[in-house]
């Protein structure tokens, strides 16, 4: 569904993705991993259309990502990216107008579960509130690919468990979700197929599973080796 | 596109909502002073509308740049670039609403002083019989030709001219999150392209009008046409510049 | 509920419904929960969850009615079984940990656990 080929992209002489080449399947959860600076957020950009490769290309059913696959997929920051004037019906109505996939039932159903209201403005929440009002507003979107960047980061627990729980309900045979994250005990339970880049190369990837037995270890453990 | 535009409005309200609210409150006092015979009043409303007309229209040009500079420095320019555009259609959007905003703005400004002028004359006869012989006087003095019709004329030139340095002032910033984004004292170096190219157009559209036949008209169009190919340019490179190189 | 990260989650959760089972709380031919619902209350990835029932079907734990849902067997005698599997992993770990602590024969181990349970 989403080939990436080849993907490099240089800052300054560095390499911050490095020949990527990799598909993801509809489906399936996949964790994005490696050290800060192994270029998953700059992948995950390229993926959404945020950022132009140098070299190689990313598909998504076919079509190169440009002006029309930021239609299909969504991409959440790991910082705060909602304008500070809104309140969060201000954010419903942003993206209700913008995008055509936008499901404004499943958003409301979501903030009421999470006890929003939509007069709040979004610069009075909390770290844990902002964190659920984006994932909210991200999975409120029919994509087909979800590209979430380390959306655990600076979450406390209770928040945690709620982004994990509508990451989880909103995955469906038609789309993706990939996770990025370099904190390794959040995913492990959700994602289904893991990437491991390291300095923008990718080092190893596939199904949970099948590497936790072949390898004999835990991801921690897996992790560990990789990376040490 | 029209969506990007709804939005970029929405972002300036308040300071929309603080320029109406000063000019109503300023014209009302306007009014009173005109009817009640009140000469102080009616003249500090008529010095307090010429600098808030003045105050407004530098303000609302450099609004649109400051948010553009917000657009790229902050975060939340990713809710601007996530949305199912191309890098052209939202930088187009946004020039052409600055340029709508500007226009705008004169327009209320120059219809309210319009009016107040006509109300004036309505009241006090002589005045037109003053302002008559102002105009002779500079005639003699200057030889200078100074209608209303030229003075409207000026104005919309300006205008005209000031949105090609709103395009410029883009094109600068566009230049500092992209090319310069890893060069320190970026901000500087950036005025300092903001400049050199302010002269380097002042430069040319000053050769470009004298080169025309000195009338309103032709002059005014040669500004427009100087004008649209600037913006164009600004922005067919701050595309460019964008898709290739930005670091959000 | 907690998952140990060197055994792999879908074989976690289904002994955690084999110990819910003998305790009565899913009991026989009792409607499991949808896949989704599964991945939602274990916190576990979709994919996993339907390796879930699909393991337990296979180890005749429970069955599935196309249009219906995923049931618990109704067949008494797999609820002995797993009664009695956890019950020999308990006494395995009793052994064991008894014979560490120096109680190497069955008299020793029987005297401590009838004393246990006096109190």
């Amino acid at each position: 569904m989403l080939e990436s080929t080849h993907v490099t992209k240089r800052y300054g002489g560095k390499a911050a993705d490095d020949d990527l080449t990799f598909t993801i399947k509809p489906g399936h959860i996949y964790g994005l991993l490696g050290p800060n600076g192994s270029g998953k957020s700059t992948w995950m950009k390229i993926a959404s259309g945020l950022i132009v490769p140098d070299q190689g290309q990313i598909t998504l059913d076919g079509v190169k990502v440009g002006k029309q696959t930021k239609a299909h997929t969504v991409y959440m920051a790991t910082e705060d990216f909602f304008y500070p004037y809104m309140k969060i019906r201000d954010v419903e109505r942003y993206y209700r107008d913008f995008f055509s996939d936008f499901d404004t039932e499943k958003f409301r159903t979501l903030l009421a579960e999470l006890n929003f209201d939509e007069k709040m403005k979004v610069t009075s929440l909390s770290s844990g509130m902002m964190a659920k009002l984006k994932i909210a507003v991200t999975m409120s979107r029919r994509a087909r690919v979800y590209l979430l960047d380390e959306p655990f980061n600076g979450i406390d627990l209770l928040a945690r468990d709620a982004v994990v729980k509508t990451i989880i309900e909103s995955l469906t045979d038609d789309c993706a979700v990939i996770i990025s994250s370099h904190l390794i005990e959040e995913l492990e339970k959700i994602v289904d197929t893991c990437i491991f880049l390291k300095d923008g190369r990718l080092i190893l990837s596939g199904e949970i599973e099948e590497i936790r037995q072949s390898q004999g270890c835990s991801l921690i453990e897996l992790y560990k080796k990789l990376y040490a | 596109m029209l969506t990007i535009m709804k939005y970029e409005t929405i972002r300036q309200r308040l300071s929309k909502f603080i320029m109406l609210g000063l000019l109503a409150v300023l014209e009302v006092v306007f009014l009173i002073g005109l009817y009640g015979q009140l000469d102080k009043p009616m003249g500090y409303a008529i010095v307090g509308l010429t600098f808030l007309a003045i105050f407004s229209f530098m303000y609302v040009s450099v609004e649109s740049i400051l948010n553009y500079n917000q657009d790229l420095s902050k975060k939340s320019g990713y809710m601007l670039f996530m949305t199912p555009h191309s890098v052209y259609e939202i930088l187009g959007a946004k020039i052409i609403h600055n340029i709508l905003t500007i226009i705008l703005t004169a327009l209320v400004f120059g219809l309210v002083a319009f009016l107040d002028i006509m109300l004036i004359l309505l009241k006090y006869d002589s005045i037109q019989y003053f302002l008559d012989q102002i105009q002779q006087i500079l005639n003699e003095f200057a030889d200078l030709n100074i209608s209303t019709a030229s003075i409207v004329s000026t104005v919309v030139l300006m205008v005209i001219l000031w949105i090609s340095t709103v395009a410029i002032a883009f094109l600068a910033i566009t230049l500092t999150y992209t090319f310069l984004h890893a060069v320190p004292a970026k901000g500087l170096i950036s005025f300092g392209i903001f400049l050199a190219l302010n002269f380097a157009y002042s430069w040319v559209s000053n050769h470009l009008l004298d080169a025309l036949p000195n009338a309103y008209m032709p002059r005014t169009l040669g500004a427009a046409a100087l004008t649209a190919v600037v913006a164009a340019l600004c922005l067919w490179l701050d595309g460019w510049m964008l898709t290739r190189k930005l670091a959000l | 509920m907690e998952f140990e990260t060197n055994k792999p989650i879908y074989l976690q959760v289904i002994e955690d419904i084999k110990r819910r089972m003998v305790a009565g709380e899913l009991p026989p031919g009792e409607k499991l929960p949808s896949v989704r619902d599964l991945a939602v209350a274990y916190t576990i990835n979709p994919n996993t969850a339907s390796r879930v029932y699909r393991e337990m079907e296979q180890m005749s734990l429970c069955f599935t009615r196309r249009g219906l849902g995923t049931f618990i067997t109704e067949d008494p005698a797999v609820y002995e079984q797993i009664r009695s599997g956890m019950a020999k992993e308990c006494l395995a770990n009793f052994v064991t940990g008894m014979k560490h602590l120096g109680y190497h024969d069955k008299q020793a181990m029987i005297e401590q656990l009838l004393a246990f349970q006096e109190n």
